[in-house]
């Protein structure tokens, strides 16, 4: 078992996992802490340790709203289950699981993005704990990234300064992810990893990361596969803001902060910069077209093809976007009228027809999730521009506890295999809905197909990949089975509207 | 309220981990006792001495010196857990684990473990014993380490005159001092010290006994789970892991004259302890190190304790494998038989022969005189022992393979609900069976009663007090359900020629 490892900055000393074949390294950092006169600038290389560090417990998580607070909250009594997680400036670390028993077994490495908006998230969230896919053979890395003003701050004189040191002059938290993609395929080796052989994944605002990182010009060869869970391409989640406005936000936070210059707002205590932050009434913090990290919003640069030509899989729940959180009847017929005009109940047979609509139905239309007409409208780019295929998946078991179905972000429990930390009274069903989703999920991550063999030697359903307009698709219901399911007029609406607002070049 | 990860022992403070589940915290490599080493090898355990600062209980401590099986992957259990090659061993071993729940709670149940391994190996490391599962059902675990082998079962005239009586069983010793300390310390824990409950497996059932018999134990635990580690000899053959002090002081003379060449207990304190080890390995003729009957901490064969008025009295859960410790008649035919039944005192050997097919064949007596060395014992102990027994039988179908069926120790997967590490492809209706299990023990450790609720869906399936009138144990299999078994002709014999025997 390998406790013990170098890095390129210093030795390392990590823990068996629960189970003992799996060495886990937590809090690692792969940056320099981002404080001080660092604050609001792109990561930079970690100083190196003389003595071997102890890698033992997860580093403290981003400045961000304390997770947990309410127990009562959706997600808190689903994960955030300590309020007094420790909370620093200093965040930028990164975890290991390896299974590997020698450094030089060059095992396929997953780097995993957290989800929470931008604004919040972190590793240690329990559904995440990387024992069940490193126990496939799999070294997994998990990455934090900052958040919130601290990760997304644009400004004029951090545009000036940055231009100064060919640094990009924003975009922190991606940035983050990036260094710590990068500190991955350099150290990897070393941990068992195969440094060419890299997928990243993330969900939500994870997922949406991934399409940043496939779409940046500045990461050619750093990873070789992704997987975007439940990630927002098109529409409201598509909100990229420019430079321009983004210099704007930046002036009007510093005021906010009552910092006359960037200078001054470094200078400020973290607590502070975070109290302000979650007063904040302005602009949200959304990613920066940059033109150095991201050169465009990544749905124009994934209609152009412009992307990496790496495989991919993409998928996402039911349960989730804005059909979902509708609560009746009169908030879907208003949810579809502000997307497709009064005129909309001719355009799709679910309006039409007599007696009560079937509301749960009606909540789980495709077109209304942006993650679903994400997902359509990359694999018609992937098919067109990419020699990699594209795997598409739905996420839909029962969800046993309580009515919020196959809510956004409830595949996790079953991709980590994690789903027995659960509070909900999950069955053998579900461990082998989980068990068979981990394996697709790393053998994708090994070979760039899903496919393959369940733990007692027979083959898995199989899983196709996209197809020219993304009609194929893994249903994950209470069994994964392949579906196909043509393009209705309402999506067809929901691309060419994603699609409209593509600038050629330019 | 922050999660706690630092606790105040009488001994010191002591910081741990989150588990993976991060509301569990894990203590591991917690010292029970001063290391038995030097001076204090082959004697009972002493305490430990007091630290300053905090103790960083991150890993577990040295497994006891043992053979190494890990790298034999012929034996099913070097496949099944005995994962790591090159464990960190030492002598310097008495050490235990801690998952307690980190939100606070206070007057929570305790389940102490005693791990198995024919008292010769085995160890607190091993992956299946992981605490998370259970604690995170409102218990707070312990897994201790004990002296195994020669370290923990060697007896000697000279260890007895120093301690100025029979005093061997330093492995149950070890058990009963590391239980001490846990009623001591374990309310800083959140664990309630006057509601512990022991278990164990194989050897480790055995210990759970030899603490029951052991009545200087009274008010230390109050209830008992012995998986697969209660038999009764029914046939001749020994299966014992326990012997007189004269015979086992007999033992450990030849062994430090012949084996160890060393004139003197003193000398034999100063040999290093993997000299001691190899030469302990090397005597092939010495075979294992069995208990024995010392006359101070047992009085008694502590597999007899359902005979014994002294003893802690406690409901007890007891059950078996479906493939585990089968015997019958070394026999082939209607005249070895007999021979062989005559060998069997107290036995009715009328009743016994007629109980077969005439003429017998190797086959016949093979198939009609088979009978469970544990189901016997559990039939004995709810007969006699006064307290309630709750029965199981584990027949679950395990996958892999090697088609082991229900092998001996698959159980403790299902009991911890670590079945995810296993390398055999367990799919869902095992999971559901573990969970079901696990809720059983838990339910059994708050109550002493293994009856309530389940974590997933509702009630657990009623499981009554096995009496011998009412013979019905819980089946776990595919599905959990109570089951009538009725005793079979032959062992109904060969339990009441135990008696006899007992008797006498």
């Amino acid at each position: 078992m390998l406790r013990e490892t170098k890095t390129l900055q210093g030795r390392v000393r990590g823990l068996p996992a629960a189970d003992p074949r799996i060495s886990v390294y937590k809090g690692i950092p792969f940056a320099e802490p981002p404080v001080g006169e660092l604050r609001f600038r792109a990561p930079r290389l970690p100083a190196s340790w003389e003595r071997v560090r102890d890698c033992f417990t997860f580093a403290p998580i981003s400045m961000q709203q304390t997770p947990g607070m309410n127990p009562d909250a959706f997600y808190s009594k689903e994960w955030h289950v300590d309020p007094g997680v420790p909370m620093d400036e200093d965040c930028l670390y990164l975890n290991i699981w390896t299974p590997a028993k020698q450094a030089d077994e060059r095992l396929p490495v997953m780097v995993w993005i957290f989800g929470g908006g931008m604004v919040c998230g972190y590793t240690s969230e329990m559904e995440f704990d990387g024992e069940r896919i490193a126990r496939r053979g799999i070294v997994l890395v998990t990455v934090n990234y900052r958040l919130n003003s601290f990760g997304f701050l644009a400004h004029p004189e951090l545009t000036a300064q940055a231009a100064g040191l060919d640094e990009a002059a924003c975009n922190f938290g991606l940035l983050d992810q990036r260094r710590a993609i990068q500190w991955v395929k350099d150290n990897i080796q070393f941990f068992g990893g195969d440094p060419r052989n890299m997928t990243i994944f993330g969900q939500s605002a994870g997922g949406r990361s991934v399409w940043a990182q496939l779409c940046s010009p500045m990461n050619e060869g750093l990873f070789q596969r992704a997987i975007v869970q439940s990630g927002g391409l098109t529409g409201a989640m598509a909100n990229y803001r420019t430079l321009q406005q983004a210099e704007k936000d930046g002036e009007a936070f510093l005021a906010h902060l009552g910092a006359g210059s960037i200078g001054e707002a470094r200078k400020l205590d973290a607590a502070f910069i975070l109290q302000k932050t979650l007063d904040w009434k302005g602009a949200p913090w959304n990613p920066v077209v940059d033109g150095q990290f991201m050169v465009r919003n990544p749905f124009e640069s994934i209609w152009l093809g412009k992307q990496m030509d790496v495989a991919l899989m993409v998928g996402n729940t039911v349960d989730e976007g804005p059909g979902a959180s509708c609560g009746n009847l009169e908030e879907l017929k208003a949810l579809a009228r502000r997307l497709w005009g009064d005129d909309y109940e001719k355009l799709s047979p679910v309006f039409q027809g007599q007696g009560t609509p079937d509301i749960r139905r009606l909540k789980a239309l495709p077109a209304f999730n942006m993650f679903e007409v994400g997902r359509r409208f990359a694999a018609i780019s992937w098919a067109k521009h990419k020699k990699q295929p594209a795997y598409l998946y739905r996420f839909n078991p029962p969800v046993p506890g309580d009515e919020a179905g196959s809510f956004h972000s409830s595949e996790l429990w079953f991709v980590f295999e994690t789903l027995a930390k659960c509070w909900r009274p999950f069955v053998g069903a579900h461990y082998d809905l989980a068990r068979q989703m981990c394996n697709y999920w790393t053998n994708f991550a090994r070979t760039g197909d899903p496919n393959g063999a369940d733990a007692d030697g027979q083959a898995m359903p199989r899983w196709p990949a996209a197809g020219r307009d993304g009609d194929r698709f893994m249903l994950f219901g209470e069994k994964p089975a392949a579906r196909e399911e043509q393009v209705d007029a309402l999506m067809l609406l929901e691309l060419a509207k994603a699609a409209v607002d593509v600038k050629p070049d330019g | 309220m922050p999660l706690i990860r630092e606790v105040t022992t009488k001994y010191g403070l002591v910081r741990g981990l989150p588990a993976a589940d991060p509301r569990i915290t894990s203590y591991k490599g917690i010292p029970f006792a001063a290391p038995p080493v030097g001076r204090n090898r082959w004697r009972a355990p002493q305490p430990c001495a007091p630290w300053k600062g905090a103790l960083n209980a991150y890993d577990f401590g040295p497994i006891t010196p043992q053979a190494v099986t890990g790298k034999n992957k012929e034996n099913i259990y070097s496949r099944e857990w005995a994962v790591d090659d090159d464990p960190l061993m030492d002598e310097d071993c008495l050490y235990l684990n801690i998952w307690a729940p980190a939100e606070g709670q206070k007057d929570l149940p305790v389940f102490v473990w005693y791990f198995g391994g024919g008292l010769q190996v085995g160890a607190t490391t091993e992956m299946e014993f992981d605490g998370e599962r259970i604690a995170r059902r409102g218990v707070v675990v312990v897994t201790v380490n004990y002296r195994l082998n020669v370290f923990g079962f060697l007896a000697h005239p000279e260890v007895s005159a120093e301690a100025g009586s029979g005093t061997a069983n330093f492995g149950f010793l070890d058990q009963q001092f590391a239980t001490r300390w846990v009623k001591e310390n374990i309310a800083s824990f959140g664990g309630d010290p006057n509601n512990i409950t022991i278990g164990g497996q194989s050897a480790g059932g055995m210990s759970v006994s030899a603490q029951i018999s052991h009545p200087g134990n009274e008010g230390l635990f109050r209830r008992a789970v012995i998986i697969s580690g209660l038999f009764i000899r029914a046939y001749p053959e020994r299966l014992g892991l326990c012997v007189s002090l004269k015979d086992a002081e007999e033992r450990g003379r030849t062994f430090f004259s012949e084996v160890l060449k060393v004139k003197s207990l003193e000398e034999a304190r100063q040999v290093p302890w993997q000299k001691l080890l190899s030469a302990a390995l090397s005597w092939k003729e010495g075979g294992l190190w069995p208990a024995c009957v010392d006359g101070s901490y047992l009085t008694y064969p502590p597999d007899q304790w359902y005979l014994h008025q002294e003893r802690v009295r406690c409901p007890v859960i007891m059950g078996s494998t479906n493939n585990e410790f089968h015997v019958s008649p070394a026999a082939h035919d209607d005249a070895s038989l007999l021979e062989y039944a005559k060998k069997i005192e107290g036995l009715d050997i009328d009743a016994f022969i007629s109980a077969f097919t005439s003429p017998a064949t190797r086959e016949s007596i093979a198939e009609e005189g088979r009978v469970s060395a544990i189901d016997i014992a559990v039939r004995a102990a709810a007969s006699k022992s006064g307290d309630p027994i709750y029965a199981y039988e584990f027949g679950a179908e395990i996958p892999g393979w090697d088609n082991p069926g229900a092998f001996h120790s698959v159980d403790l997967w299902f009991f911890f609900e670590t079945l995810a590490k296993c390398w055999r492809p367990f799919v869902g209706k095992h999971y559901d069976l573990a969970r079901q299990m696990c809720d059983y023990l838990v339910n059994f450790c708050k109550n002493g009663d293994p009856n309530g609720s389940n974590v997933a869906d509702g009630q657990l399936p009623y499981w009554p007090v096995f009496a011998p009138d009412k013979p019905v144990m819980m089946s776990f299999a595919d599905t959990v359900k109570p089951v009538h078994r009725p005793m079979g002709p032959v062992a109904r014999l060969l339990l009441e020629a135990f008696f006899k025997r007992m008797e006498k």
